[in-house]
């Protein structure tokens, strides 16, 4: 690692505050904002409805643009829950449960201000972490072998499965569902096309863009055509004098903020957790250290504070395993790496000495697009009140044009938009049984990565399983797949057994 | 006893469906070279897959009638716009080709439109004009990809 953390910092800012560094950036947390104040739109949509555009652009821009949507997203995601009591992102359920009674209280400034200062905060040292932390990471794992690889991976996809929405159980089978379509295509070892039912257009393995839109964006266009959520609640108006926050409630906002970030830091860095867990994870701590806890649910300004830094630090701190191991830890990291993996980057512990552009230019994005947002979501927060009343059969059609030219311009293909109509019929189908999509996403791109760190341990180790248990790090995230495996099986027998 | 089954329908649907993926693409990996397990073949990875899938199946199955209803989610999910929506995309995969993005896409949009609730003919085909030119400008002439644009 050549340079000190600060020349590496001054490169990164000269990538995001070049014309082309500031386009995209910015374009990533408007765009992010917007679909994060319309409620019935994800971030895991835009991103994929904007993958297309990003095969056309420079890597680099392309993920300081992507990662733009996704955090713009949260900030946006906590307004539509705080005015409307309507979450634009699941991240944002439990900013609601403080933020809307604060709303009702007339007090919709104040928690609008907070949570844009809370996600600021979480963001930044979030921001600061990623910088600190990624390149020591990345050269612990210059040492790893397949048997490392191997076990990381699987906790990602057992910890993601077990800790999403969903009944544990479903999550799984999406898991191992992702995974056999990850493998359709040629076997890289034996050159044998596999699922592939002699269709040529099958042999570079199914189209990521296509899987993604399909699961994610056409089920959300679809539900959202028949006038989607009812928008005609009237939110309140906000001006700025009103969101100023007295001393006392900076006093009681400042610490709330500090352990949300700590917490999502910690969920955010661990593969398979996220921003999902570490909100709802600092909600409770929150009241539980309270010296009021009745407070909490009715309007507390520490039940907003806390969640929102948790949620931003951990979307930042989600790049470390992402930019040091090539391990993605979410759905959404999956598809920024995707993009990479099209560009011919290769995600891994070399990416930093490789592209140090690159990452450092993702890092110094961070900072200007959180000031971006605080921009947008602090003074023009009126605008953003406005959009809730766009009417919506005016957006999708245009969205649906947005999404078809897109996928076809990848490499125009006509084969792909049947793909992606039977991707988005499967996406509805999971819809409709309760299957959770990102979860299959995940197992998608890390399915073959799997296979092929399974298959060179075994090659290396002779077919010896201990491998796993006698190098540390390989036993340690072993162990904690393990913990929770077990820890899930006697909790949902007990509630077999109750019954 | 029915309407208990039927609220527990969409996990047995989907227990049945993992099973179902699980056995063919069984079948299907036994077609490939299985290898040992010191040097796995193509046909290795994908059977353990697949054997995954139909237990947690069996799993969900018996998870399914002891655990509380869940009950579809329709929340928006009709018949009628995933209709239409696959039926616009399709026009456009049939229409780009011969006829050119702009032709294609006032095709996908017009059709669209029916989605929702919202019939206004003449809005609906003043969209879909304006939207095929902007895409038509973003996509050719800003991100300069080659495509046909208007051609009969």
């Amino acid at each position: 690692m050549s340079g000190s953390i600060l020349d590496n910092l001054a490169l990164g800012f000269a990538v995001a505050m070049s014309y082309e560094g500031l386009l995209y950036c910015g374009l990533g947390v408007l765009l992010g904002t917007m679909v994060g104040v319309l409620p019935g739109l994800g971030s895991m949509a835009t991103l994929a409805m904007l993958m297309p555009i990003t095969y056309h652009i420079d890597p680099t821009f392309a993920v300081i643009m992507l990662s733009g949507i996704y955090y713009g997203a949260a900030y946006g995601g906590s307004t539509a829950s705080i005015l409307l009591n309507m979450p634009g992102t699941v991240t944002s359920v439990v900013t609601a449960l403080d933020g809307y009674p604060m709303a009702k209280n007339g007090q919709a400034g104040l928690a609008l201000f907070i949570t844009a200062i809370a996600s600021f905060v979480g963001s930044t040292l979030g921001a600061l972490m990623l910088a600190v932390l990624t390149v020591p990471l990345a050269g612990v794992a210059m040492q790893f072998g397949p048997q490392e690889y191997f076990m990381l991976m699987s906790f990602a996809l057992v910890a993601a499965s077990l800790l999403s929405t969903g009944r544990p159980v479903k999550s799984l089978i999406t898991v191992m569902f992702g995974m056999l379509l990850g493998i359709v295509g040629l076997d890289l070892n034996t050159g044998t096309a596999r699922f592939a039912f002699d269709m040529p257009e099958f042999f570079d393995g199914l189209s990521l863009v296509a899987l993604a839109l399909g699961l994610f964006g056409l089920p959300e266009i679809i539900t959202t055509a028949r006038g989607g959520p009812d928008s005609k609640l009237g939110a309140q108006s906000v001006s700025l004098r009103s969101m100023l926050p007295s001393r006392e409630e900076w006093k009681r906002s400042f610490f709330p903020m500090l352990r949300g970030t700590g917490i999502g830091a910690f969920f955010g860095a661990l593969p398979g957790t996220g921003g999902t867990i570490a909100t709802f994870m600092s909600y409770t701590l929150e009241t539980r250290v309270s010296k009021h806890p009745e407070r909490f649910g009715k309007g507390a300004i520490e039940g907003v504070a806390a969640p929102e830094a948790a949620n931003n630090a951990a979307i930042q701190t989600a790049f470390i395993p992402t930019m040091s191991l090539g391990i993605p830890g979410d759905a959404v990291m999956a598809m920024i790496l995707g993009v990479l993996i099209v560009h011919g980057v290769i995600p891994g512990p070399l990416l930093i000495t490789e592209r140090p552009e690159m990452f450092w230019g993702l890092v110094a994005s961070f900072v200007v697009g959180n000031i971006l947002l605080v921009i947008l979501n602090i003074p023009m927060v009126g605008l953003w009140v406005r959009l809730l009343r766009v009417p919506y059969h005016l957006l999708f059609p245009i969205m649906i044009a947005f999404l078809v030219v897109g996928i076809y311009s990848v490499r125009s293909s006509v084969m792909d938009i049947y793909m992606l109509v039977i991707f988005g019929l499967l996406g509805i189908g999971l819809r409709l049984l309760r299957f959770d999509g990102s979860t299959l996403l995940l197992g998608f791109v890390l399915g073959p990565m799997l296979e092929e760190h399974f298959r060179r341990s075994m090659v290396v180790t002779m077919g010896d399983f201990s491998t796993f248990l006698e190098r540390p790090i390989a036993a340690t995230f072993f162990g904690l797949t393990m913990i929770l495996l077990v820890f899930f099986s006697v909790n949902s027998l007990r509630k077999l057994l109750r019954r | 006893m029915t309407t208990k089954l039927r609220e527990r329908l969409p996990d047995l649907v989907g227990a049945l469906c993992a099973i179902l993926v699980g056995l063919l693409a069984l079948r299907e990996s036994y077609t490939y070279d299985m290898g040992s397990l010191t040097n796995m073949g193509p046909g290795y990875f994908p059977s353990l897959l697949a054997i995954g899938m139909i237990v947690l199946g069996l799993l969900l199955v018996f998870t399914a009638l002891r655990m509380p209803p869940a009950g579809f989610v329709r929340d928006g999910l009709s018949l009628w716009p995933v209709m239409i929506i696959c039926a616009s995309l399709i026009a456009f995969a049939l229409l780009i080709e011969r006829f050119g993005i702009i032709p294609a896409i006032f095709a996908s949009v017009f059709l669209s439109t029916f989605a929702s609730d919202n019939r206004n003919i003449p809005r609906s085909l003043l969209l879909a004009a304006i939207t095929a030119l902007c895409c038509a400008g973003l996509f050719v002439y800003l991100l300069g990809l080659s495509m046909k644009v208007f051609a009969i």
